[in-house]
């Protein structure tokens, strides 16, 4: 053996070297454990340390370390470690970060879950079960019960839910558009017909130019928004009549909510671009006073409001939840969350830590965290006047609190809990509207249920649904291909979905 | 490879001292074995490992029980897909794109390759050279952005100028079954076409300057040239890059598709990797994902198979 020997084997055992790290790179799926603080329980003064993962809807992540974050971690004695992501990934991610294994200690899970992978990772232990444990947190427990029904596993909770009112759909229209045109508030779906016709037609914004448009229409996450069905007496997603179950498209009623869509097309009254719009785009037209209404839920009127008067100082916005048609009063009932907040086994190590997270939960709850996380830092996002918090920047408050922090983070509702606030009128009217809303809530029967075939192909069939209404709108399909369209639906698992709710619902009632 | 077999045979006939000459071979040439390592290593770990991964495609996979122990269920996966009513249109789209892409897309690119070999000025060449290499950089967000603003019935500038020429309607390019695949394929031949005709005009520089002035001679002109020296020499390109090409026939770009898909046009829009993402990625059905991406790539190697076939049939060399 020579020196160039040598070298061979040397060679040759740099390059073991370098296939054996990238082997342990492939090997290193036990290593989030280690990360998670299993020595917490004993050195209770030490800050505990939380990796989290959530669903974001703003538009830029606040860096690490800001004041909002830092009064956060102080009064809990906690060291946040959150990974944003935003909303329109964060669906993709999420089964990929499950199948992995590599998860935080709190992930957020996308809108209710009710997806098949979820559910069978549930189902086999991925999470932890927090049904009994959460009822020991003064805060936590004081949810309403109706929310964790909701998003219950086989009648097992997996997670925090973050509440949300249960009726919030609302159309958000300018109030100084409806002034400029002497109109009256719509009560009813004529009275919302008679308001497009008239923004559209009889330049509401004054500039002599016929420029404006009624409604901006939207196709995001596989919904059509506006939807009309409920308003002319369609079931809300599901109807459960002598223990058969009828999706709400297929009902005549449904059929006469879509013609007055049609209509709101045909006549011109809402953009026609809607089958290929972008989320930015329609709601820029709405921002820019190009249009005069669009769909809004209660928590976001107040932030279109901020977002048109950046354009236009003089733009004033009111909105209307329910309004009467052909059905009567009629609105959605929704699930009463925005998703959960689950805890995955493989991270969160003992029960011990567990209680840790959830008492982190149950203190953001508490007075001191529920201002900071409904009003912001005083001084800066709020003053106080007689004893009263007065918002002082909109959007500031949204980007720096309530889109990183609020909308991830906060479980059960604070209204009751926060300083009372000296409110704006919109603020005033949601209270007012959500509560108002409980009456003329229609609750979708299928939203407690199980049905296999929907969590697997849910998605699939409820977008043979949505092409059918864009064609139908847009006058590409007529009512008979509306109805083959329906057939399809059944066909493709629709029937199977029904049968399948059918029986769990029997089996509820036993 | 004739040569390869031949060796094999002779060292299994010979003798131990020939053995020891093959192992000397091995040893004369260690550097360039060495250097091969790399390489190898790369496609080992990160092409050949994975292939485990297709398991997944018989299997019910469930995150939570891993890949090892989650439960076998044979052609499952395979017969749901086969099985489903939008089977045949998903086929149908993906096919059709891809020819198009075939048949239109790859000739535009060499045709401008050779328009491009054809200017004399090197400076102005450069500049369109580099002129059409810049839309390949822009991601197909903005191009989608782009073809939106341009095209949509709601103040698209073409269709404004639709509207003031002609007078008539706006024209539904962004809504309708039939612009689907105008919009696709043009979109692809303005991003792309210009970084396309790179390796073409590698081939047509070292085409042997001789041969044309020996036409030249003969009294061939421009156009005979073109088809009778400069074609033939780079007819070996065009077959490998061709061969190439149909390996990857059914992967159509993903994003460019997903992007540009909406209710109207999903009827023939829709095509196997969008159906993918939807159904398989964003529901967490990763077996049935994986059983598609599997019969996809089938579909490729086998149309690879078939060309290469054809080509040597038709005396080229191929790509193996």
């Amino acid at each position: 053996m020579n020196r160039k020997t040598y070298k061979t084997i040397g060679l040759g055992l740099v390059g073991l070297t370098l296939a054996g790290s990238v082997l342990a790179g492939c090997g290193s799926k036990e290593e989030p454990g280690a990360e998670a603080p299993a020595q917490n329980s004993e050195a209770s003064n030490q800050p505990l340390h939380i990796k989290m993962t959530l669903n974001f809807d703003g538009k830029e992540v606040p860096q690490e370390g800001n004041e909002v974050e830092k009064a956060i971690e102080q009064y809990t004695n906690t060291e946040l470690d959150l990974t944003h992501i935003a909303s329109s990934d964060f669906c993709t991610k999420l089964p990929v970060m499950i199948a992995s294994g590599e998860m935080p200690q709190v992930i957020a899970s996308c809108g209710a879950p009710n997806q098949s992978y979820l559910i069978s990772a549930a189902q086999g232990g991925t999470f932890w079960d927090i049904t009994e444990l959460i009822k020991e947190y003064k805060n936590l427990s004081s949810m309403p019960e109706l929310v964790y029904g909701n998003v219950s596993i086989d009648g097992k909770l997996y997670g925090i839910p973050r509440f949300r009112p249960v009726s919030r759909y609302t159309f958000a229209y300018r109030a100084d558009w409806l002034e400029n045109l002497g109109l009256k508030e719509p009560k009813t779906l004529d009275d919302l017909y008679a308001m497009l016709k008239a923004f559209t037609e009889n330049d509401p914004d004054k500039n002599g130019k016929n420029d404006t448009v009624g409604f901006t229409a939207i196709i995001n996450n596989n919904t059509l928004a506006p939807d009309f069905g409920l308003a002319h007496g369609a079931p809300n997603n599901w109807n459960s009549v002598d223990g058969k179950f009828v999706k709400a498209e297929a009902t005549p009623e449904y059929l006469e909510g879509l013609k007055f869509l049609k209509k709101l097309y045909d006549e011109g009254l809402m953009n026609q671009d809607f089958a290929s719009v972008s989320q930015a785009k329609s709601e820029g037209d709405f921002e820019n006073g190009k249009a005069g209404v669009i769909s809004a839920t209660t928590n976001n009127v107040l932030a279109f409001q901020s977002r048109v008067q950046k354009v236009n100082p003089d733009a004033k916005l009111d909105f209307v939840s329910v309004l009467e048609g052909p059905g009567g009063k009629r609105v959605v009932a929704d699930r009463g969350s925005n998703g959960i907040l689950m805890f995955p086994k493989a991270s969160v190590k003992t029960e011990a830590e567990l209680k840790q997270l959830l008492s982190f939960f149950d203190k953001l709850a508490e007075k001191e965290m529920a201002d900071l996380l409904e009003w912001g830092i005083q001084g800066k996002h709020y003053e106080l006047k007689d004893g009263k918090a007065v918002r002082l920047n909109q959007e500031t408050y949204d980007n720096e609190v309530s889109f990183p922090y609020n909308k991830p983070l906060v479980t059960v509702p604070l209204t009751a809990i926060k300083t009372q606030g000296d409110l704006d009128p919109i603020s005033e009217k949601v209270i007012e509207v959500e509560k108002a809303n409980e009456q003329f809530a229609v609750k979708d029967p299928s939203m407690v249920l199980l049905s296999d075939t929907w969590a697997q192909k849910g998605a699939e069939l409820t977008q043979i649904l949505v092409d059918a209404k864009v064609k139908f709108i847009m006058g590409k399909i007529d009512e008979a291909g509306w109805n083959k369209e329906i057939e399809k639906f059944k066909k493709a698992g629709g029937d199977t979905v029904a049968e399948e709710y059918a029986a769990a619902a029997a089996s509820v009632q036993q | 490879m004739s040569t390869m077999n031949v060796s094999v045979t002779k060292t299994n006939v010979k003798t131990a001292t020939s053995r020891g000459s093959r192992f000397r071979g091995l040893w004369k040439y260690r550097w360039l074995y060495a250097f091969m390592l790399p390489g190898l290593l790369y496609f080992i770990l990160f092409r050949y490992v994975p292939l485990w991964g297709l398991i997944m495609a018989f299997k019910n996979y469930q995150p939570h029980l891993g890949l090892m122990g989650s439960e076998w269920v044979g052609f499952k996966h395979f017969e749901r897909f086969f099985g489903m009513p939008e089977f045949w249109q998903l086929f149908r789209n993906t096919m059709l794109l891809g020819l198009y892409s075939t048949v239109i897309y790859f000739p535009i690119t060499i045709i401008m390759a050779l328009l491009l070999n054809e200017i004399r000025n090197e400076m102005y060449k450069r500049f369109v050279q580099t002129l059409v290499y810049v839309p390949h950089f822009l991601s197909w967000v903005v191009i989608a952005g782009i073809s939106y603003v341009l095209l949509t019935t709601e103040g698209g500038l073409i269709n404004e100028a639709i509207k003031g020429m002609t007078g008539g309607a706006a024209v539904e390019f962004l809504t309708s079954t039939e612009w689907f695949r105008p919009l696709i394929i043009l979109q692809l031949i303005w991003k792309d076409a210009g970084w396309g005709t790179i390796i073409f005009l590698a081939a047509l520089a070292g085409v042997n300057t001789q041969l044309y002035e020996a036409a030249r001679m003969d009294g061939a002109s421009r156009i005979r040239q073109l088809w009778h020296v400069t074609l033939p020499s780079i007819r070996s390109v065009i077959v490998i890059l061709f061969i190439l090409r149909l390996g990857s026939f059914l992967d159509l770009g993903f994003e460019q598709i997903f992007l540009m898909l909406n209710a109207i046009n999903r009827e023939v829009g829709e095509v196997f990797d969008t159906y993918v993402y939807r159904v398989g990625l964003q529901q967490g059905q990763f077996s049935y994902s994986t059983a598609v991406g599997l019969f996809k790539s089938v579909v490729g190697f086998i149309l690879v198979i078939l060309a290469n076939k054809l080509a040597k049939l038709f005396g080229e060399e191929g790509i193996y």
